[in-house]
């Protein structure tokens, strides 16, 4: 299993108090499984009653949307970057 | 050319040596549209006439409320009930006299944009709503006009830059989902809150990245997206990347 890092932005990172973590993970199911485990409180913020990644983050990986890779199916390799937050759009 | 009054009054500007003369007469022909003239494009549109950008477009169709002055810093109490665009019209006018100022009292839509967008050299995306992000940035991708985009909400603010085709546009990063998303995270945002301040300071690092641009100087979040968190004073830079698989800038361009 792939070494990961996590950066968490606003709302996530009020919760936690940090905006930094690492997992242990081959995609980003896995590592999202990991890090609700780590941190429970993230749960009803970034996923649904069913575990499903919420609509209302952006998740990137290496700084591509997993919409645009294979959803929560992606791969993640040693030393790859798991970005998540929210996007604001007030102005 | 400058005439004399304008070399004194951008003096300031002048004297750096990545600008001088010729930079801010750079400025002086370049115009730019902001979409939206809330708390974002406040602060935007001042700072850009103050440096003497030559032409400004806004485009609102909102009217001043009380619950904007706590930091929609271009009006006064009295403006109230008043459209956006011609009070700003009139401060930034009274600010620089040497701006034109060319308001728009209307919501954009995907039959206007063109028309508007068309007449500017670069775009600026500081409206309230995800509805209006997405039409934007489709709009100045299909026009290929470079696109400086902010965002607040809470404490956060986010900047990214696009160069049409050639860098990650907004739907890139942040791809458009179901219009009932696209709904609930506005309606999620209007009820989030802003701090007064976070507007300020988020609008002035638009306007700044405009006046690079347009002064082809220093560097852009062109590939980068800025995160701001308020609560710590912190800027993240998070490297993103232009998507083959995106549906808007990787259609062929429309002229």
């Amino acid at each position: 299993m792939a070494k990961v890092t996590v950066k968490l932005y606003a709302t996530l990172k009020e919760i936690l108090g940090f905006d930094t973590t690492y997992v242990e993970a081959s995609n980003v199911k896995e590592a999202i499984e990991k890090l609700l485990k780590g941190y429970p409180k993230l749960k009803y913020e970034i996923v649904d009653d069913n575990l499903n990644l919420k609509d209302s983050y952006i998740y990137l990986v290496n700084g591509r949307n997993i919409a645009f890779l294979q959803g929560e199916n992606t791969p993640l390799k040693e030393g790859d970057r798991l970005t998540i937050f929210p996007p604001v759009g007030g102005g | 050319m400058l005439t004399k009054e304008e070399q004194e009054r951008y003096n300031r500007q002048i004297l750096i040596d990545k600008i001088g003369i010729e930079g801010q007469e750079k400025l002086k022909k370049s115009s730019v549209l902001i979409v939206g003239v809330g708390g974002l494009g406040n602060p935007i549109s001042m700072y850009l006439a103050a440096s003497g950008v030559g032409r400004i477009g806004l485009i609102d169709g909102d009217i001043v409320s009380l619950s904007n002055l706590a930091r929609q810093v271009l009006y006064d109490t009295k403006d109230i009930g008043e459209k956006k665009v011609f009070i700003a019209k009139k401060k930034l006018k009274s600010l620089n006299p040497n701006v034109k100022i060319d308001p728009y009292p209307t919501w954009l839509d995907e039959k206007i944009a063109p028309h508007i967008f068309i007449k500017y050299d670069c775009i600026i995306d500081a409206t309230d709503n995800f509805e209006t992000r997405y039409l934007i940035n489709k709009m100045a991708v299909r026009l290929d006009k470079p696109l400086f985009i902010g965002a607040v909400g809470r404490f956060t603010g986010q900047v990214m830059d696009v160069l049409p085709h050639k860098t990650a546009c907004y739907n890139c990063v942040f791809p458009e989902k179901e219009k009932e998303t696209v709904e609930f995270l506005t309606r999620r945002n209007a009820s989030m809150g802003i701090i007064g301040t976070l507007v300020g300071i988020i609008g002035s690092i638009v306007a700044n990245e405009v006046l690079k641009f347009i002064l082809k100087i220093g560097e852009n979040y062109f590939n980068k997206l800025l995160i701001y968190d308020a609560l710590n004073n912190s800027f993240s830079v998070l490297k993103v990347e232009r998507d083959p698989r995106c549906k808007i800038c990787s259609e062929d361009k429309i002229l």
